[in-house]
C-alpha cells in the first residue's frame, strides 16, 4: 500500500513504524508567502505532488500549525482535490486525523463542505484507528473519490476576504476566462506579457479560483467553436484610453494585446496610488484628461470602470462613485465623447443611470456567479467588442461638438449689423440654437433614420438661414417677371465689395456665371422628373436665355451663388448639397416617391454639413 | 500599553472598520509623512521609533522585502507581536516560535476582533494575536491544541508498547504536570473537584493516566459547549 502523512510535527503518526520517512510530508508554511500560495507551489511543482503522485491514500492532520483553529489541513484537503495538474491523484482517499468529529469541525469550520463528500474519512489520534483504516482501504471500505462534479457542486469556497465584492473576483475571472479562451499567439510580445501578468495573478493560486474553474471547467473546451477572436473590427487607428483601477491586475496588457492587434492604441490611465483619497484620485484622473483634450489628436473613447477606488465598494449612492464621477466630467467638457463603462456589476438599474448620463454602451465583465459555459464567455467577449466597435462609430460626435463649440465662439456673425440677420445667425449659433439642436440629435440616436432626416432638415434650414444674409449676398426680384430673379450678387470674402452673379436682361435673358444643369440623381425613381443636379461654371459672364437658365428664385440658386462664387465651396461638395436638397424635399420633408425606397442617407452626411458650416461661417 | 498599526492605505481602514480606531488611546496609526519618516528609518536599520510600542501591525505589501526582514528581525530580538496584514493573505495564520506573529487578510485584520483585541491588550496589558485573529474564540484554539497534545501523547504511549524499539523518548509521554504543558489562559476553565489536584499540584508533580483522563473528560465538555 502506498501511502502518505502530511503533519506538522504534531502526530504520534509520524513514528517510522507507521509512516518511513519517504511516506511523510512535513507542513511548514514559508511566512513570506501565503497559505495558499505555499500550498499551491508544493502541489504544483514541489516535493509534496511528488509524495502524492507516487501514494494512494493520504492522512492529513487536521490542524497543521501550531494554532490549532486554523484547521489547515482542511484546506489542504480542498487543495489536493481541485489541483488539476495532480490529475487521477487528486482524487484519493483523504483520512483526516483529529479528535474532533464531522459534526464539530463542521460547527467550528467557516468552510466545512468538504468533510461531507465523498472520500473524505475522519480517524482519532489512536493506532487501532490507523490500523481499521488501513484495512478498509485494503478491502476496498475506503474509497477514492468517484464523481468529481458532485464534488465541485457540493463544496462551497468563500472568497479571498479583501474582494471588496464579486466585483473584484469577476475582474480577475473574466481576465483568465478570456485569455483561455484566445487562440495561442507565442510569438506576439504583447501576448506574451498578457500571459505573464496573468500567471503571475495572486488569485490565481486561491482555493476560490481553483473551486470556480473547476465548475466552469465541467465543459469540454472545443477549439473550433471557443476561440475568441482577439481581432476588434472597426476600431483601427483609434487612440481608446482606459481608465480602470485594475490595469495592474492585467488589464492593462489585455486590452492593449486585443487593441494592438485590432490596430488600435490603448491610453491607459495608470497613477493609481494605494494611499490616496477618492477625491484625490478623481482630481488627478481629471488632471490627466485635461492634458489629453490639449493634444492635437485628443482621445474620444474611453473604457472606464465605474469603481476606481476602495471607498466606491461602500457607496451607497451612485452618482458618487468615481467612474461616474469622471463620465460627468467627460460629458461637461464634451458630450460627444464616448464612453463604454466596463463593469464586472450586473445591476440593471445602474444602467439606467448611466444612460441619464449619456453613455450607451456597456460591458459587463464576466463573472463566475453569471456565466458558466464558454459559449457564454464568447457571448461576453463578444458584447464587450460589439459595444466598443459601436461606440468607435459615434466618436465622430466629439469631433462635431468640438467644431460646433468653435464655431459658436469664432464666427464672421459678430460683422452683423442689421437686427433681422443678427437674428437669423443667433438662432444657428445661439446655445439651444440649430446647431445644437443636430449635435443633440446625433446624440440621441444617430442610427434612426428619422433623426437622420430632422438633421437634415435643420442644416437646410441653417444653410437658407446663411445665404439670406445680407452680409453674404444679395438677390433682387424683377417684378416685370413674376417670381423670376432680377439678380443676384455676392459680397467678396476680401470685403472688396459686391459681385454680380447674374443679372436679368431685357428680353428674357440673363447675364450669368453659372447655369444649372438638369438631369435625375442616382438615387432618383427613373420615372421621376428631371431636376437641377450640378451646374456649368462659364470663364466670364454669358448672356443666356433667362428661361434656359432655370435661375429663378429658389433657394438652390442662392446656395449656389453663395456657396461656390462667395465662400469657394468645391463645386462636388455643392454638387452633393444639391442631391441633398433633392433627397431633403422628396424624402425628409415630403414623402413623394421621387426616390428609391434603398437609398438611405446616414450621420456622415450630416457631419459633411457640420464641415460645410465651418468653412462658412468662420 | 501601545499598538502601532503601520498603513499606508488610510482610507481602507476607514473603509473597513465600523468602530472609531482613530479615538482608541492605545492604537497608533502610523501613516502619511509618519509613515514615509518610518520607512526612512527603517531602510536605515533604525528601530528606535517601534520601541514605544508593545505590539506592531503592518500592511505587509507597504513593506519592501529588506524592510519586512528589518521589521521581523526586530521583533525577533525584542520578543514584540507582530502582524502583517495584506489583501493578498487568504487564511490568518499565527506563528510562535521566536516570537508571536500573525499572518492576516487586510478584512479580517480591520474587523469586529480588532476591537476586540484593542480592548484585550488595554485590560491584560498583554498582546494575545489569538484574540485578533478568532475573536472570542480564541480559547478554543488553546484547548484543542491541549487535547491534541495529549491525544497524541496516548497514542505515543500506545506506539511504545506496539513497537518497543521505535524512538519515541519519554519526554514525548505525560509523565508530569509540566508535560501537559496547559496554557494559563485556560486553567481556570479546566478546574473541577478531580482535577484540582492537577492545578494546585508543582510541575514536577507526577500525572497518572486516570488523571489525564480527568483533564481530558473536563476538556471535552468545554470544548463541545465552545462550539
Amino acid at each position: 500500500m502506498k501511502k502518505l502523512l502530511i503533519h506538522s510535527n504534531n502526530t504520534s503518526f509520524n513514528n517510522t513504524e507507521l509512516f518511513p520517512l519517504a511516506e511523510q510530508f512535513v507542513f511548514d508554511v514559508d511566512f513570506d508567502k501565503d497559505v495558499d500560495f505555499y500550498i499551491n507551489e508544493n502541489l504544483t511543482d514541489g516535493g509534496l505532488k511528488l509524495k502524492l503522485e507516487k501514494c494512494d491514500i493520504v492522512f492529513i492532520k487536521v490542524s497543521l500549525s501550531k494554532n490549532y483553529l486554523e484547521y489547515l489541513g482542511l484546506r489542504l484537503a480542498y487543495h489536493i482535490r481541485l489541483t488539476k495538474s495532480l490529475g487521477a491523484k487528486a482524487y484519493m482517499p483523504i483520512v483526516l486525523i483529529a479528535e474532533e468529529s464531522f459534526q464539530y469541525l463542521g460547527l467550528t469550520h467557516p468552510e466545512p463542505s468538504i468533510l461531507f463528500t465523498k472520500g473524505i474519512y475522519l480517524i482519532k489520534e489512536l493506532l487501532d484507528d490507523y490500523q481499521k483504516a488501513l484495512k478498509w482501504f485494503a478491502d476496498g471500505r475506503i474509497k477514492p473519490l468517484d464523481d468529481f462534479s458532485l464534488f465541485v457542486n457540493s463544496i462551497f469556497i468563500n472568497p479571498p476576504a479583501n474582494y471588496q465584492s464579486h466585483h473584484s473576483i469577476a475582474n480577475e475571472w473574466a481576465l483568465v476566462r478570456y485569455f483561455s479562451m484566445l487562440e495561442s499567439d507565442d510569438t506576439n510580445t504583447s501576448y506574451v506579457s498578457l500571459q505573464n501578468k496573468i500567471y503571475d495573478l495572486d488569485y490565481l493560486k486561491t482555493l476560490h479560483f481553483k473551486h470556480i474553474e473547476a465548475k466552469a471547467n465541467r465543459q469540454k473546451f472545443n477549439s473550433k467553436k471557443h476561440t475568441i477572436n482577439a481581432i476588434l473590427k472597426g476600431i483601427e487607428g483609434k487612440k481608446i484610453g482606459i481608465i480602470d483601477d485594475e490595469i495592474n491586475k492585467g488589464w492593462l496588457e489585455f486590452y492593449g494585446y486585443i487593441l494592438n492587434k485590432s490596430k488600435a492604441t490603448a491610453m491607459p490611465f495608470n497613477n493609481f496610488q494605494k494611499d490616496e483619497t477618492k477625491v484625490e484620485l478623481i482630481k488627478k484622473i481629471e488632471q490627466w484628461l485635461l492634458e489629453i483634450f490639449k493634444l492635437v489628436d485628443p482621445i474620444d473613447i474611453f473604457i472606464i470602470d465605474l469603481r476606481l477606488h476602495d471607498d466606491d465598494f461602500s457607496e451607497q449612492d451612485f452618482q458618487n462613485l468615481s467612474g461616474i464621477q469622471i463620465i460627468k466630467f467627460l460629458k461637461k467638457y464634451n458630450p460627444g465623447i464616448q464612453v463604454v463603462v466596463s463593469t464586472a456589476s450586473n445591476k440593471v438599474w445602474n444602467y439606467q443611470k448611466c444612460l441619464d448620463l449619456g453613455v450607451k454602451y456597456f460591458s459587463v465583465k464576466e463573472s463566475p456567479e453569471t456565466y458558466n459555459t464558454r459559449s457564454e464567455t464568447i457571448a461576453s467577449f463578444s458584447h464587450f467588442s460589439n459595444q466598443l466597435s459601436n461606440a468607435v462609430k459615434d466618436v465622430f460626435l466629439a469631433e462635431i461638438f468640438r467644431k460646433i463649440e468653435d464655431l459658436k465662439k469664432n464666427n464672421i456673425f459678430s460683422k452683423i449689423t442689421l437686427e433681422k440677420d443678427k437674428k437669423s445667425a443667433n438662432l444657428i449659433i445661439e446655445k439651444n440654437g440649430l446647431l445644437d439642436q443636430i449635435f443633440n440629435l446625433l446624440r440621441l440616436d444617430n442610427s434612426d433614420e428619422a433623426i437622420i432626416h430632422q438633421c437634415l432638415l435643420i442644416a437646410f434650414q441653417i444653410l437658407e438661414n446663411y445665404c439670406e444674409l445680407g452680409m453674404v449676398g444679395n438677390f433682387g426680384s424683377d417684378n416685370s417677371s413674376g417670381n423670376r430673379l432680377s439678380s443676384g450678387s455676392i459680397w467678396a470674402k476680401d470685403e472688396s465689395g459686391p459681385k454680380h452673379i447674374f443679372i436679368n436682361q431685357p428680353n428674357q435673358k440673363i447675364s450669368t456665371w453659372f447655369e444649372l444643369v438638369n438631369g435625375r440623381f442616382p438615387f432618383q425613381k427613373e420615372d421621376s422628373n428631371e431636376t437641377p443636379v450640378s451646374f456649368n461654371v462659364f470663364e466670364s459672364m454669358r448672356l443666356i436665355s433667362s428661361y434656359k437658365s432655370g435661375l429663378d428664385i429658389s433657394s438652390l440658386v442662392k446656395m449656389i451663388t453663395i456657396l461656390y462664387f462667395r465662400d469657394n465651396i468645391p463645386k462636388n461638395d455643392v454638387n452633393q448639397i444639391m442631391a441633398l436638397r433633392y433627397y431633403r424635399s422628396n424624402v425628409a420633408a415630403h414623402l413623394t416617391g421621387k426616390v428609391k425606397t434603398n437609398y438611405r442617407i446616414n450621420a456622415n452626411d450630416i457631419s459633411f454639413f457640420i464641415d460645410v458650416f465651418t468653412r462658412l461661417f468662420k | 500599553m501601545k499598538i502601532a498599526i503601520i498603513e499606508d492605505r488610510i482610507a481602507r481602514l476607514d473603509q473597513y472598520t465600523d468602530f472609531e480606531l482613530k479615538k482608541c488611546k492605545s492604537v497608533s496609526i502610523i501613516t502619511s509623512l509618519d509613515f514615509d519618516n518610518l520607512l526612512v528609518s527603517l531602510k536605515n536599520n533604525d528601530t528606535k521609533p517601534l520601541d514605544q510600542y508593545e505590539c506592531i501591525a503592518s500592511h505587509r505589501s507597504a513593506l519592501s522585502n529588506d524592510i519586512r526582514d528589518t521589521l521581523k528581525e526586530y521583533c525577533r530580538i525584542k520578543r514584540k507581536p507582530l502582524i502583517f496584514f495584506s489583501g493578498g493573505i487568504t487564511s490568518s495564520v499565527l506563528k510562535d516560535l521566536d516570537f508571536p506573529f500573525l499572518h492576516i487578510n487586510s478584512k479580517e485584520f480591520y474587523a469586529e476582533n480588532l476591537k476586540m483585541f484593542i480592548e484585550a491588550c488595554e485590560e491584560s496589558n498583554t498582546v494575545n494575536l489569538l484574540v485578533l485573529q478568532f475573536g472570542k474564540k480564541w480559547k478554543l484554539s488553546l484547548l484543542l491544541n491541549l487535547r491534541n497534545n495529549i491525544a497524541v501523547a496516548l497514542n505515543k504511549k500506545a506506539l511504545k508498547l506496539q513497537f518497543p524499539d521505535s524512538e519515541i523518548d519519554d519526554s514525548e509521554l505525560i509523565k508530569r504536570v509540566r508535560d501537559l504543558q496547559i496554557n494559563s489562559a485556560i486553567k481556570a476553565d479546566l478546574v473541577n473537584e478531580k482535577t484540582k489536584v492537577i492545578f494546585s499540584a508543582d510541575d514536577l508533580t507526577p500525572v497518572s493516566y486516570d488523571h489525564v483522563q480527568d483533564i481530558k473528560y473536563v476538556l471535552d465538555r468545554v470544548i463541545n459547549e465552545m462550539a
